[in-house]
This record gives structure tokens, C-alpha cells and sequence, in this order.
């Protein structure tokens, strides 16, 4: 199983980055992220959320290599999904469901203006996704 | 100089990728080749532009899925929403199927999926009907979202194509689409020495060495590398300025509408064009006795070619 090292440098090599590149951004030198890369380090956990906070991924991710599972502390859902989910009478659980599959779609193009989250028409897309929603 | 070059979106995308702000667009593309350079000469070179792709998209752990009928919806439910836990892949066909707002491809990044999984991303291709056309320039628009790993982005980008990131990635879409190393010898023997570009050499060019690519795709590819100056016009019946304001007002009479003219509606110029000064005003009238206008009335060239005389084309007193 790859350590933070090779977490790190995945990440890194993922945004196309080079080492100085990574160094610049999270603080710390060219020496230590060498030998962090390779494992031969340890790295304090200020350092580590430095990182974190430079590559864009959780400090839960580089030390385990999973996305944390707990819900975020703060999800803002969307007015149009509110309604909707209040006219259908889904639990807030399922409503996250929802909103989190919409959140997997990273890149849609369209060729007229939407207005993000705002603008999915949330019924269309439950008549989809309901089967699993209702099953899990 | 490009004017997306002055798009905040732009300016912050070269910032977040350590690019720098002057120039963005070039610097980006720049960026994108360099990358795939790098790849390429890992793996000891491509022959094919399908081999690169296949490079590309491994490294970026990211698989197509292609919709050439409806029974392919179901087909995604059943892999990747029954047999992944990917639900939203059960809800994808509602994001393709509004005819009021044509969607090409989306890109999924998936939740239940290893870190060095190979398809963490999957990127949904709309191929039915008129949408197959496409196919090709969709491959490489979305392959463009995670070269630029933009689409790593916490929150989802919903954005129509006039967005200047859309417009971006179109941009490296038809670049890396068509890959110099690639590009260039085949371009080179389609065009066997002729100085100007002609549809006999897109076409060889498409039939020799990028068949998937689309005639569009293509004559823009070649047009943007040809050193001669090019202009791509498209042309359709269309009116004046003030005509189209009239007809936009609402009116109490049941008028016909008067009956539209041959206008340029959309110009791109090339490098060459540009340095030039050669272009033609968007919503000029294309003259009667043009070639152009002569091939919408259906009459006939003798050859196929014919030469285009420019001292026609002439707008509030000046020629293109």
C-alpha cells in the first residue's frame, strides 16, 4: 500500500507539477519533499496540512489515502433541491444523496447558460437515481 | 495575444497551474504539450493518434463511455449504478436528453474506485444522432478538463460553451487532438507541397491519418497551422443589424418577415489571416456574383475549385 510519500508525489505528478513547484507553494524545501516523496521522513503534521492545503486534497487522504467519509461540516443545498425534496417528501439523507451524485458530474458543458446547482432540474434527475436512493 | 487571454477564469487557471499570467492561453496550451511530451517520450513514442489518446487518458486514470443508443443508458446503470454503487450514473441520461440545450459529454468523477484505479473518471460521450459528429473534438474536450485537472475541483462546473474556460479547452482540444508530432508529417504528405489549403487535402488528411476526426475539426486544425492566410467563413441567409432589431420588437401586424441575404455569420481568421489584416466583418452580406454566393444558389464549379475575386467583398466602403 503507498505511503504519504508516494500519496504526495502521485498528487503531484497528477497536477503536473514539478518538485520546486510543490516546494514554492506549501513552504518547505526541495531537499525535504525529495526524501518525504521517497519516505525516508517523517513530516509534522503542520507540515503535512501545508501540503495538503498546497496539492488541494484532505489531510485524511495524504495519511490514509481515503477521502474522509465524514459529511462535510458545512453543505449548503441548493434552493431548487430543497424544494424539491420537500414537495417529495425525501429525508435529509437521501437529499445529500442527491445533491453529492450532482457533484460527481466535475465537468458538464451545455450549450446554453445554467446556473449551476441552481438549474438541475432535480426531478427529472431523481426519476433516474430513485430505485437506489430508495434502496439504500 | 488571444482575447481570452484577458478572462479572469484564464488568468487564474494559468496561476493555479504555475504557468504565469502573461500570455495565459499560449502559456496553458504550452503546458498541455509539455505534458503530454513528457509522456510520450516515457513511453518511446506514438505511432497513432488513438495510441495517444490511450496514453493520455491512463495517465490521467480516465475511461470514455460512449452513448451510440439508447439502450446504452441502461447498460451504464447496470455497470457502474448496480454493479459499482455509482448511482449518479443512473441519472446521466437527464444531463444528455434536452433538445433545448445539446450536451456533448460530461466528465464523472467516481466515489466507490481504488486510488490508482484506472478509471477514476469516466467521461460520458453522447454519440447518437448528430451528436456522432462530434465525437472526436468531445474525446479531447473532456481529455482538455483533466489535463488542466481543473475538473479536480470541489464543486461541479456547469458551464455553457461561450464560457472562456469552455472556450479554453476547446482551444487545447484542438491542439493536443491534433498532436504536432503527429499532425505535421501528415499534414505534409496530404498537402503535397500545395501552398493553399483545399478540402481535397482535409479530406486525404482525415482518410490518412486522423479518421476518427471530424471534416470541421480537422479544417480548423489544418487552418490553424497553415502559414498562408486562411479564413474560415460560414454563411447563411441572414439579415442587417437594424432588420434583426425590428423583427425583435414586437409588432401588432401579422407582417411577413422580409425575405434575409447571404451574410457571413461566423469569420475565424488564422495567424497568417490575422497578421494580415485580413478578415470579413461578421454579418457582411456575401456579394452575389461571389463564389460563395454562386455554390448556396447550386450552381455548379467546372472543376471543383474556383478563384474568389476579393475586390467584391466590400463593406461600408472597405474590402476585406
Amino acid at each position: 500500500m503507498p505511503g504519504v510519500g508516494e500519496r504526495i508525489k502521485r498528487r503531484r505528478v497528477e497536477l503536473g507539477w514539478t518538485q520546486d513547484q510543490l516546494c514554492q507553494k506549501a513552504g518547505i524545501s526541495k531537499g525535504f519533499c525529495s526524501d518525504l516523496e521517497n519516505d525516508k521522513r517523517s513530516v509534522s503534521a503542520d507540515n503535512l496540512l501545508d501540503i495538503a492545503r498546497a496539492l488541494s486534497v484532505s489531510l485524511d487522504y495524504l495519511m490514509t489515502g481515503k477521502a474522509s467519509e465524514e459529511p462535510p461540516k458545512d453543505v449548503s443545498i441548493p434552493s431548487s433541491l430543497a424544494m424539491f425534496a420537500g414537495e417529495e417528501g425525501l429525508s435529509l439523507r437521501q437529499t445529500l444523496m442527491l445533491l453529492d451524485m450532482q457533484k460527481q458530474i466535475v465537468a458538464h458543458r451545455s450549450a446554453k447558460k445554467k446556473d449551476g446547482l441552481e438549474a438541475v432540474d432535480w426531478q427529472k434527475f431523481y426519476e433516474g437515481v430513485k430505485e437506489f436512493l430508495d434502496n439504500e | 495575444m488571444t482575447r481570452w487571454d484577458q478572462a479572469p477564469e484564464i488568468i487564474e487557471l494559468a496561476a493555479e497551474l504555475g504557468v504565469g499570467s502573461a500570455a495565459p492561453v499560449e502559456k496553458i496550451l504550452d503546458y498541455c504539450r509539455g505534458r503530454i511530451d513528457g509522456w510520450v517520450a516515457e513511453a518511446g513514442g506514438v505511432t497513432d493518434i488513438e495510441a495517444l489518446e490511450s496514453l493520455v487518458t491512463s495517465q490521467h486514470q480516465m475511461v470514455f463511455e460512449e452513448i451510440r443508443s439508447d439502450d446504452d443508458w441502461e447498460r451504464l446503470t447496470e455497470v457502474y449504478a448496480r454493479g459499482r454503487k455509482e448511482f449518479v450514473f443512473a441519472g446521466m441520461r437527464t444531463k444528455f436528453d434536452d433538445a433545448d440545450n445539446l450536451t456533448y459529454g460530461a466528465l464523472v468523477q467516481r466515489r466507490n474506485v481504488g486510488d490508482g484505479d484506472p478509471d477514476r473518471f469516466v467521461a460520458v460521450i453522447d454519440c447518437r444522432g448528430s451528436k456522432l459528429a462530434r465525437r472526436f473534438f468531445t474525446r479531447w474536450h473532456e481529455i482538455a478538463h483533466r489535463l488542466t485537472t481543473h475538473a479536480d475541483m470541489l464543486e461541479p462546473v456547469y458551464r455553457s460553451e461561450h464560457d472562456p474556460i469552455e472556450r479554453l479547452m476547446d482551444e487545447i482540444a484542438g491542439h493536443v487532438g491534433f498532436y504536432e508530432p503527429l499532425f505535421h508529417p501528415a499534414f505534409q504528405s496530404a498537402s503535397d507541397g500545395q501552398r493553399h489549403l483545399t478540402f481535397g487535402v482535409v479530406e486525404s488528411f482525415i482518410a490518412n491519418a486522423f479518421p476518427a476526426a471530424s471534416f470541421q475539426a480537422t479544417l480548423f486544425a489544418c487552418t490553424r497551422r497553415m502559414t498562408t492566410p486562411v479564413v474560415y467563413l460560414e454563411a447563411t441567409l441572414a439579415h442587417k443589424k437594424e432588420v434583426k432589431r425590428k423583427l425583435a420588437t414586437p409588432s401588432l401586424f401579422d407582417d411577413d418577415p422580409p425575405p434575409g441575404e447571404l451574410r457571413a455569420v461566423k469569420v475565424i481568421q488564422n495567424k497568417a489571416a490575422q497578421s494580415a489584416r485580413f478578415t470579413i466583418p461578421t454579418n457582411m452580406r456575401v456579394p452575389v456574383d461571389s463564389v460563395i454566393h454562386r455554390l448556396f444558389d447550386a450552381d455548379p464549379q467546372t472543376d471543383g475549385s474556383a478563384e474568389e475575386d476579393l475586390s467584391q467583398w466590400q463593406s461600408q466602403g472597405a474590402q476585406p
